[in-house]
């Protein structure tokens, strides 16, 4: 079910996360992209370089559309500080502090 | 989740008795009434967006889609209110493809039509606010996802 590729996955991602709009009535791709990230997070050791970059694009686009996420957090998924978008509602900052952890 | 976990209980408690409220026969008609619709309003919208979660190379490939997926007779019926619209939202997953379709019964229509990449995380994003809806041997009986 899950998606082979792991370019498509992190396609996957930017799709979902470019349908965040600040604007919108629809509440759809929140927790796809999340799911999303943590699906890419789980298969790291398989991303070149020039993934890991992209990623860590798309992530910068994540934090900044954190309002729109943060509605539906926390979750249950809300449990390893490593997986930092799950704790989005708590701010920028856990970004790094998920870096640190 | 601390706080969270006690508004997401209120949450799905409220939900609960929302759903126990509704008579067999009306909740019956209800579920039944999801798989009779023709159309997925916006389809183009939500074409854009989740059409190539599926592989669908046209808006049409996608509509067809959606409405075979609505008639399965397999689908999992999960519901809640929605923490940031207030809206009561259901979702028909199908657990061999990941496909979900959402309904917003506030509204009275289907709201999107995706596929998720993990279901069971999918899944467990709702465990603890969501109800799902079984279909008993007596009729649709709602409970707590947890």
């Amino acid at each position: 079910m899950g998606i082979a590729e792991i370019e498509a996955l992190i396609d996957y991602y930017a799709r979902h996360l470019a349908g965040i709009d600040s604007h919108d009535r629809y509440d759809t791709e929140p927790p796809l992209v999340l799911i999303a990230r943590d699906d890419i997070e789980d298969r790291w050791a398989e991303l070149s370089t020039e993934q890991e970059q992209r990623v860590s694009r798309l992530d910068d686009v994540l934090i900044a559309k954190r309002a729109r996420i943060a509605p539906l957090l926390p979750s249950t998924l809300s449990r390893d500080r490593r997986r930092w978008w799950w704790f989005l509602h708590e701010g920028p900052q856990v970004r790094e502090q998920g870096h640190a952890a | 989740m601390g706080a969270a976990a006690g508004k997401y209980a209120e949450m799905q408690a409220a939900r609960l008795a929302q759903l126990r409220g509704v008579s067999p026969p009306a909740l019956d008609a209800f579920i039944g009434s999801l798989a009779k619709a023709t159309a997925l309003p916006q389809v183009q919208y939500h074409f854009e967006r989740h059409g190539a979660d599926f592989g669908a190379a046209t808006t049409e490939d996608y509509r067809r889609l959606f409405l075979d997926h609505i008639r399965r007779a397999d689908l999992r019926y999960f519901t809640c209110v929605h923490p940031r619209f207030g809206s009561r939202m259901w979702y028909l997953v199908g657990m061999d493809d990941g496909a979900v379709a959402q309904y917003n019964q506030s509204r009275q229509v289907y709201w999107s039509f995706y596929r998720v990449t993990n279901l069971g995380k999918f899944l467990e994003f709702g465990r603890g606010w969501w109800v799902e809806v079984v279909r008993t041997p007596s009729g649709w009986e709602a409970k707590p996802w947890v």
